[in-house]
């Protein structure tokens, strides 16, 4: 792994995706180039099938570029396996999703601390981690509680706290407020706002202009493509 | 390491919470290992007893004898007088004079038996006089707990001395001791010189003779001969009381075989003896060895055919099992996605669900093995037969257990472990 000398976290140049789908290919990203500075807050907006999900899964590493180069924080991630791709969002990515994806059966600290069971971190630590991160966006009151138990604000900030929890070089947003009114998802927004400037590099993507704005920097990409950065 | 028995601990703890969570279906999933681990155990056990009684049995009678018996056959009957039937049958001199000759015989001991009741003051107990040779002692495995069985000089002074089974002790002399009491058979006194350890009781399931040796009082054929004769005598029971007088010269042979090789032979020998002293079928042969190794040719067959029947059990209910555990990664298809997004590898995800379907297969093979253990029991109990469970048994069906839930988890938990995590973050 060849460590690249720059001070971009993630480097993606020419980067296709494409979805082979027997008869027909389906490409979702044509010809992406993107560079993320640290402590960076980016916005990404696009109409759905504009292929922001696919960058963002590429970004995260739950998915590999057909062709192209990206670096992940100086590690090319098109040479590493599966185990590698898991240890890569074990260790430096965070996810928030638009639908929350926490585990039903698991309370809100076990959900928080899911990401640290698979580093072999003693039960003590993990527990200990997750209630600081618990506290720390406003659940410390609800530690125990189940997330049906809760509402759509409060299980996105246990799902921010579980991204948190791994303390990821990159925190990435699929949509994070789709699925909340306007007021819980500012209270979302101000808490993503809160992270970067504690120093956390962000990715969200969004179609929500008022959600976009919150980013430094706003990519616009449509049909695999992107077509406006500023 | 030390986080390593963490990690494993909460996978447990997860893979049990998981199966908590459908208390009803992880139930019925491994009531099909239940059963069959139950099947393996308690079958096994069932068929050991019974190959046990047989074998014990057998052992009883000596692996180096050969027996003969005296058999009656109601053909017998010679002279009809108004209220007596007298008959010859069995075992005769000449019998014992020729296979003394027989080059491989160590020796031979004949008896002389009837049933009849065993007085001591006013208590009464029937049993089976024996009248036979000291040697008897020996070949027939007869141990003294007290007192000693009786010896050539008494046997030559025809002494009337008395040696008696234990179930005579208990039902004769329940606290004294007997040694030097005498006893009454008909008008005749003996005196009690030795009490025979109580040997096993076999009953008669193993489908060949069925005799409580510890009712059995053993004393000098010379003596018996002397009181009782030769002649056995029996009530009839009819319209009119009759007395039916049966003349027999011997009503058993043991026959010690020098070398357990020679057995067939030699018994194959003795039977061409009886064929042309004998015209009628008035004698049976019994190889004990034979007896021996016919159990344990059934045992194998029957282990054989109760081992299939086991495993097919087991087998279905492994595929039970899988079965509930795809319908599980199914359902839980989310999950696995989430897992993956936040770092799971593909082993993590195999070894949470391998554990899930072991931890199923484990408690219903330990639960298996509880029922396994009780079925025997209330066979012994409510049926009255012998049953021996056997530590591999239970060993074996459990690792079988085991082993069905770890062969059969796999497919389900490599399915879930390559699940495409993007796919599975979406499934609804």
């Amino acid at each position: 792994m060849s460590k690249v000398n720059d001070n971009f976290l993630i480097k993606m140049k020419g980067v296709k995706k494409i979805y082979d789908l027997g008869e027909v290919k389906v490409v979702a990203l044509k010809n992406v180039n993107l560079f993320v500075k640290e402590k960076e807050h980016i916005s990404i907006m696009g109409p759905s099938g504009s292929g922001k999900t696919t960058l963002l899964n590429i970004i995260g590493c739950l998915d590999k570029p057909t062709d192209g180069e990206y670096y992940l924080d100086g590690v090319d991630v098109k040479k590493l396996d599966d185990d590698h791709l898991s240890g890569i969002r074990n260790k430096k990515i965070g996810f928030v999703f638009q639908n929350y994806n926490l585990i039903p059966q698991l309370n809100v600290i076990e959900n928080i601390g899911l990401p640290l069971i698979y580093r072999g971190i003693d039960e003590k630590e993990i527990i200990e981690k997750s209630k600081y991160y618990a506290n720390l966006v406003g659940l410390g009151d609800r530690m125990y509680h189940r997330p049906t138990e809760l509402s759509g604000g409060q299980q996105q900030r246990v799902a921010i706290a579980r991204a948190l929890v791994n303390e990821p070089v990159i925190i990435l947003g699929d949509e994070p407020t789709g699925n909340l009114d306007t007021k819980t998802g500012k209270e979302i927004m101000e808490i993503f706002k809160k992270l970067n400037e504690m120093g956390r590099t962000i990715i969200i993507i969004t179609h929500d202009v008022k959600v976009a704005e919150y980013g430094e920097r706003i990519v616009k990409i449509l049909d695999g493509e992107i077509i406006d950065e500023r | 390491m030390k986080g390593k028995i963490y990690y494993l601990f909460r996978i447990v703890k997860i893979g049990v919470k998981n199966l908590y969570l459908h208390k009803l279906r992880s139930f019925l999933t491994i009531l099909g290992i239940v059963f069959g681990v139950a099947s393996v155990i308690a079958m096994l056990a069932i068929g050991e007893g019974a190959s046990y009684e047989a074998r014990e049995k057998i052992k009883e009678l000596g692996s180096q004898n050969i027996i003969i018996k005296s058999v009656k056959i109601p053909e017998t009957r010679i002279t009809q007088e108004a209220t007596t039937f007298v008959g010859v049958y069995g075992l005769i001199e000449k019998d014992y004079e020729m296979i003394k000759t027989i080059p491989s015989v160590d020796f031979i001991v004949p008896t002389w038996e009837m049933k009849e009741d065993i007085r001591y003051m006013e208590k009464n107990i029937q049993g089976r006089i024996v009248c036979t040779y000291p040697e008897y002692k020996d070949v027939m495995n007869v141990i003294t707990e007290s007192g000693r069985f009786f010896s050539q000089i008494d046997f030559e002074l025809f002494k009337p001395y008395a040696v008696i089974g234990a179930s005579i002790k208990k039902n004769l002399f329940p606290t004294e001791d007997p040694i030097g009491k005498t006893i009454t058979v008909r008008s005749y006194n003996f005196k009690v010189i030795g009490v025979a350890k109580e040997k096993g009781i076999v009953s008669g399931t193993t489908g060949f003779i069925a005799e409580d040796i510890n009712f059995d009082v053993y004393i000098p054929f010379t003596t018996g001969r002397a009181y009782f004769g030769e002649f056995e005598i029996s009530s009839k029971q009819g319209p009119i009381m009759r007395w039916e007088r049966n003349w027999v010269k011997y009503h058993r042979f043991i026959v010690k075989v020098n070398d357990t090789d020679k057995i067939l032979t030699t018994s194959a020998i003795i039977e061409n003896i009886l064929k042309t002293n004998h015209k009628k079928d008035d004698y049976e042969i019994l190889v004990p060895l034979q007896l021996l190794i016919q159990a344990e040719h059934t045992k194998r067959i029957f282990n054989i055919v109760l081992g299939s029947i086991a495993a097919i059990s087991l087998i279905v209910g492994g595929i039970g099992i899988m079965n509930i555990m795809l319908a599980t990664v199914t359902e839980r298809t989310r999950e696995i996605g989430i897992r993956r997004a936040v770092g799971a590898k593909r082993k993590d995800i195999i070894s949470q669900f391998l554990l899930e379907t072991v931890i199923l297969s484990s408690v219903g093979g330990f639960i298996g093995i509880l029922l396994g253990i009780l079925i025997p029991k209330l066979v012994t109990k409510f049926a009255g037969m012998t049953t021996v469970i056997t530590w591999w048994s239970i060993l074996l069906s459990f690792t079988i257990s085991v082993g069905v839930g770890i062969s059969f988890g796999i497919y389900p938990a490599r399915k879930a472990a390559y699940l495409d995590p993007i796919q599975a973050l979406r499934y609804e």
